[in-house]
């Protein structure tokens, strides 16, 4: 029972149990909406119900309490008292002695959660085991027991943050915000749909017995994780909670040279799409990092990298940057450079030439099995290819050429090229 | 005995949520079945661990405590391995629970009987380091070496590793233990006799010549990673090298040390390990001129050809054949027009790197050494005013 322990932050005179919380977290922002249910007493006449904070991280500016409806019972007003900053009076009429189920809302900081993912990989690298974790950290100063726990992926606007109106406590703002805020609060208020009883009270805690579903669901352009159940998730604690896992997901291996990106470095990457051909693609994957193992062939596993990686949305591609691995090598070597075709101006100076250059790339493939690379290669100024060992590349724009190709187990893949540069009066292209 | 960590613990309860004061009844764990630390991945140490724990039909609590190691908290991953799955009769991961301020977590597991479990724990370690060495014991003739490969480990993890399978990219585990603090080096490979060969390589500055000083030659020593050497069947790593020489006197001297530089399969390293004193080559720029000069309406060159001739002096006074590499840096559209001298082989590494290979003749025993003059001449065609 929250109120009645040293620790307790948020204290209703009445002391009445929390029946139910359910806690919403964004993690785009710090924020998130609080959402208590608890059973009052009240007096016929007028009733004053003081709610405190103290040590917490709740706005101030953001508490409701919403009767839910509860007949013979009216809200005359809130008042922050003099000289307190954590505490909220409400001055609720009632017809009658009566009780009621009440719900209490408001804005707190310092919980925030984060998605994680596992992949392990076969050895052979054509399917892996996806794992997704939603972590769950409480920072607010306050316990939840028996909390519902829904966390929300996407971009929400705030004009300031939670944690400094919480530092700050009730403070005006300048004249025409605080008329829209309040205009919106009353929007709020009156638009607020009646629920008789949102949540049911507390059922007995029981042993889990198996992984939580985590429900899924779309809102306006945020999407909503709801984990299954009721968690206790205490101040300082953090809580990570395993999905399902998503098993024999194919996807693709691919080694990658590209000297912009990742300078000399041969990077290694695990390539999908976020669809229903790779068992996923019902919703999207939060921002999270992802821990990539595979097996090692050894009865044992590999890691192979970790990387974070953007919300991924239904039918997008998911790239998995590893690193390099150290097995595959690349060089790059000018083997001869040509100038030709050069023009004079009237006076006899040289005013456009071409040069032929002869290039090798070199990709050393140290690995005990066949590899698929993609090899983006950069050629500047103006020129055309004249011959190619390897003429299958496709040209991705005008200063750069790509190969996808394979290198055979323990093979060095060479390929060259003689391209033609042209300077001068010679430049045929801006 | 030193103390293990981290420290795998067990609590068993019926519905006690996972808080900081359920994880005082604790009962320590048996030892890991299996330790596996793989330095597969160039960056990161993977550490795990098998045990078997017993739990009980229920809950069970097991806490993962890791005091003064250095462990990424957000890798440490527990895996069920003799009841895994989703269904009725599987042991079940539900939650994890990192307590504040403690170096932590404690899974909650649920068992629908009593059962022992195999369990594997996995993290990503700080502090494990690596490197690779390497030393050869050269044979009298200097033909061949005994080539092993060490590969060294520093345990700074604050861990202490017992009976830890060492697991390398491409190679055969080891087996070792490995306290805190330590560092071992283990052999790693072994090839008695590996063909070595031995050349004497000249790396001139393009543009400075020593003349009568003499140029230096350095003495590098070749090996191949070839599977007709004995070895070829994998990478070999970065790393130092020292060479030993057989003195003939039931002894050896130390020949000189280099850095191996990573060496795939089929590929030569070269281990430059001194200076050669009896061999001698004095290189010399003969003819350095503008050729095909071409000018615009006021005489000025607006471009030209170069000719260049460059001359070795070579003198071996080894009384054994030697084979010298002169390895040439260019410029430009460079090409041969002439070598006077016939034995002599060139081979163009790239725009910029030309190697020519001489055979030297060894020296007779107390006559004077043939000195061997090559001329080499290059075309260098089109050049720009300002263009050396």
């Amino acid at each position: 029972m929250v109120a009645s322990q040293a620790f307790a932050k948020i204290d209703l005179v009445t002391l009445p149990n929390r029946d139910a919380t359910e806690l919403t977290i964004y993690n785009s922002q710090d924020l998130t909406l609080v959402r208590e249910t608890r059973t009052l007493s009240f007096a016929k006449g007028m009733n004053e119900i003081q709610f405190s904070w103290a040590n917490t991280l709740i706005d101030p500016s953001s508490l409701q309490l919403d009767l839910k409806g509860a007949k013979g019972l009216t809200i005359q007003d809130a008042v922050y008292p003099a000289g307190t900053t954590q505490l909220i009076v409400w001055n609720i009429e009632a017809e009658e002695a009566t009780s009621a189920a009440i719900e209490i809302t408001y804005f707190s900081s310092g919980l925030s959660w984060s998605a994680d993912y596992v992949i392990k990989a076969n050895n052979a690298e054509t399917e892996f085991e996806l794992q997704q974790f939603t972590t769950v950290r409480n920072n607010s100063g306050e316990d939840f027991d028996n909390a519902a726990t829904r966390v929300v992926v996407g971009e929400v606007n705030l004009i300031q943050l939670i944690a400094d109106l919480a530092r700050e406590g009730i403070k005006m703002e300048p004249e025409g915000a605080a008329r829209e805020l309040a205009l919106d609060a009353m929007n709020a208020m009156t638009q607020r749909p009646a629920k008789s009883s949102m949540v049911p009270a507390a059922a007995p805690p029981m042993a889990q017995s198996r992984a939580r579903e985590i429900i899924k669901k779309a809102v306006s352009e945020y999407y909503l994780f709801a984990v299954e159940g009721k968690e206790k998730i205490e101040n300082g604690w953090g809580k990570e909670l395993p999905n399902p896992k998503v098993g024999a997901i194919p996807f693709a291996l691919s080694y990658e040279i590209d000297e912009r990106k990742y300078g000399d470095q041969v990077v290694k990457f695990y390539k999908l799409k976020n669809d229903t051909q790779a068992k996923l693609g019902k919703e999207p994957l939060p921002d999270g990092t992802y821990y990539v193992y595979s097996d090692d062939g050894r009865a044992g596993m590999r890691f192979e990298g970790s990387t974070s990686s953007k919300y991924v949305p239904i039918g997008e591609d998911i790239e998995l940057n590893l690193g390099s691995d150290g097995l595959v090598l690349f060089q790059k070597k000018t083997m001869k450079s040509e100038r030709t075709n050069f023009d004079f101006s009237t006076n006899g100076d040289i005013v456009g030439f071409d040069e032929q250059r002869t290039v090798q790339l070199e990709v050393k493939n140290s690995r005990d099995r066949k590899i698929p690379l993609k090899l983006t290669h950069y050629i500047d100024g103006d020129w055309e290819m004249l011959e190619s060992s390897n003429p299958s590349y496709e040209k991705v724009d005008r200063s750069s050429i790509r190969w996808e190709t394979t290198v055979e187990a323990g093979q060095t893949l060479t390929m060259t090229y003689k391209a033609v540069f042209h300077n001068g009066t010679r430049t045929k292209s801006n | 005995m030193k103390k293990y960590f981290p420290i795998l613990l067990l609590a068993t309860m019926s519905a006690l949520p996972i808080a900081g004061h359920a994880r005082t009844k604790l009962v320590t764990l048996p030892d890991r079945a299996k330790l596996v630390t793989s330095l597969e991945n160039p960056r990161y140490t993977l550490l795990y661990e098998e045990r078997e724990i017993p739990l009980q039909k229920g809950t069970n609590f097991v806490d993962f405590a890791w005091n003064g190691v250095s462990i990424d908290p957000n890798s440490v991953m527990i895996e069920l391995l003799t009841n895994p799955g989703d269904g009725d009769t599987a042991t079940k991961i539900i939650a994890t629970g990192f307590p504040p301020n403690e170096q932590a977590l404690t899974w909650q597991l649920f068992a629908p009987e009593a059962r022992t479990e195999r369990i594997r724990v996995s993290y990503l370690l700080n502090g494990i380091t690596q490197d690779t060495s390497y030393e050869i014991r050269m044979n009298q003739k200097e033909t061949a070496g005994d080539f092993q490969q060490y590969f060294r480990m520093q345990n700074a993890s604050g861990e202490d590793l017992d009976n830890a399978i060492v697991r390398l990219p491409l190679m055969d585990d080891l087996t070792r233990s490995m306290d805190s603090g330590e560092v071992r080096r283990f052999l790693a490979s072994r090839v008695k006799e590996l063909p070595v060969r031995k050349v004497f390589i000249a790396r001139p500055g393009y543009e400075t010549f020593l003349g009568e000083d003499g140029e230096n030659i350095d003495l590098v020593y070749e090996i191949e990673n070839k599977v007709e050497a004995g070895l070829g069947k994998y990478k070999l790593p970065n790393g130092k090298a020292r060479l030993y020489g057989d003195d003939g006197m039931n002894s050896s001297i130390f020949l000189g040390e280099d850095m191996l530089k990573q060496t795939p399969p089929k590929e030569k390293a070269e281990l430059t390990l001194g200076k050669v004193k009896d061999v001698v080559l004095k290189r010399r720029l003969m003819k350095d001129e503008k050729t095909n000069v071409r000018t615009n309406i006021q005489k000025v060159p607006v471009m030209f050809d170069q000719v260049r001739q460059l001359r070795y002096e070579i003198e071996n006074f080894k009384e054994e054949p030697v084979t010298l590499k002169i390895t040439e840096t260019l410029n430009g559209d460079w090409e041969i027009k002439e070598i006077t001298e016939v034995g002599v082989s060139t081979e163009r590494k790239s725009i910029d790197e030309l190697v020519i290979s001489v055979e030297l003749p060894a020296n007779k025993k107390g006559e004077k050494a043939e000195k061997k003059v090559v001329d080499v001449s290059f075309l260098v065609k089109n050049r720009f005013p300002g263009e050396k």
